[in-house]
């Protein structure tokens, strides 16, 4: 399984989608392909945003479907950032 | 001659006032400001509309002329908010600058996603917030900006300034720029008919000016402004939007709790207003309260809820299916 600590590549407030498309595209979706897992480590990360975890994840939701819930793991999230991170799942599912 | 007269009093309570004596008509070229006689109080969203005015004036090269009664009390203030930089003149008086923190964001200029990420890092020592309180501001700030960033084709970027209400434990908030205004950021892919159904559409859970997806696409779900709506609405605040000849002000009632919220804007208690005066740009204004962080997580519970069932019509939660370690 391949870790990612976010903090270390957006900060402690993870808004910047230019950011988030960029580790979407180049480092998430290689993995994904590979049929690794992730781990999305979002330890000190105080907040985000809605965008930046849809620019971030939606995608393999809506590509994979529930499959992509076998696929990530997110560790170390507040109370805002699960939120955040469960909203954009739901309304990715269909 | 094209005339911009500034009223004594503007904020989203009055925003009408806005609209005294003028059409926003400069096309022959020429501008003259003239101020209230004898007071100016403006709130941020009054400061980042005549911020996108600056922004029009540079934009077309207007020949621009400006008067005003220099013992208005109020002129330390909109200086230190640089309204009279943002419209292309020098300040008015030599006055003693007084520290930033805890009080105000002067206007400012977000170009792009790196500089919203710098903006957004000085928040919390300019507002003496801390990061666990200031969750709901930066989200409005960030989601606000970067439509702007990324769908208004403005030259210039976005406007942005603030002022903090300690008393009320409020902070306003006024987004403004002078790019393409709703209805044109939105043609492509949903052809609204007019400013007011543009203003309609952005504020509707799942459409985005990038794609005709009823949910957005890869990077955008169109659901920045319908979050921000959502988070005045539950904290018993004014939000308003103007673009083009249209604005929406949403408004509220005292004691209301918001157990659910509307996908549909216009069903909203709210006051929407067609045949203004056309601002070719996109103003946003947004009173929040500071201290909200018990309250910040169930909220955007709430509204992913209701995003969820405006866009796809069904409320199933994969919460427990989520592996979170």
């Amino acid at each position: 399984m391949k870790t990612l600590l976010i903090s270390e590549l957006v900060g402690n407030f993870a808004e910047n989608k230019d950011d988030a498309r960029d580790i979407r595209l180049n480092t998430l979706k290689p993995l994904v392909d590979k049929g690794e897992k992730i781990c999305l480590d979002f330890k000190s990360v105080d907040s985000t945003t809605q965008s930046f975890v849809h620019a971030l994840i939606s995608q393999f939701f809506q590509d994979n479907g529930e499959k992509a819930l076998s696929i990530f793991e997110f560790k170390n999230c507040n109370k805002p950032v699960k939120t955040l991170i469960t909203t954009v799942i739901n309304y990715s599912l269909e | 001659m094209g005339k911009l007269y500034i009223p004594n009093s503007i904020s989203l309570r009055n925003f009408d006032n806005i609209f005294k004596g003028n059409d926003f008509d400069f096309n022959d070229g020429d501008i003259t400001i003239s101020f209230h006689p004898q007071y100016v109080a403006m709130a941020p969203v009054g400061l980042a509309f005549y911020a996108a005015i600056g922004d029009l004036i540079n934009k077309n090269n207007y020949t621009k002329a400006a008067s005003m009664n220099h013992s208005i009390k109020s002129i330390p203030y909109l200086q230190r908010m640089k309204l009279f930089g943002s419209l292309g003149f020098s300040d008015i008086r030599t006055t003693e600058i007084h520290d930033e923190t805890g009080r105000f964001i002067p206007l400012t200029k977000i170009r792009n996603g790196e500089e919203l990420t710098s903006f957004i890092k000085t928040i919390d020592p300019i507002l003496h917030t801390t990061r666990e309180n200031s969750r709901t501001i930066k989200h409005v700030f960030s989601e606000i900006l970067r439509n702007v960033i990324e769908h208004s084709n403005s030259p210039y970027g976005g406007n942005v300034c603030a002022t903090y209400n300690k008393r009320r434990e409020k902070i306003s908030i006024g987004i403004s720029d002078i790019g393409d205004g709703l209805k044109k950021a939105l043609t492509k892919y949903h052809h609204p008919d007019s400013d007011k159904r543009a203003i309609e559409l952005a504020l509707t859970p799942g459409i985005s000016g990038a794609t005709k997806r009823i949910g957005g696409n890869y990077e955008n779900a169109g659901a920045g402004l319908f979050f921000t709506k959502c988070i005045a609405q539950a904290t018993h605040n004014h939000f308003l939007i103007y673009s083009g000849s249209s604005y929406y002000k949403l408004k509220y009632r005292k004691n209301q709790k918001y157990k659910e919220f509307n996908p549909k804007p216009f069903d909203d208690f709210c006051t929407i207003k067609e045949g203004l005066p056309y601002f070719p740009g996109t103003v946003v204004g947004i009173d929040i309260n500071i201290k909200d962080d018990k309250a910040f997580n169930n909220l955007i519970e709430r509204i992913g809820t209701a995003y969820r069932l405006g866009v796809k019509k069904e409320s199933k939660d994969y919460y427990k299916k989520i592996k979170f370690t």
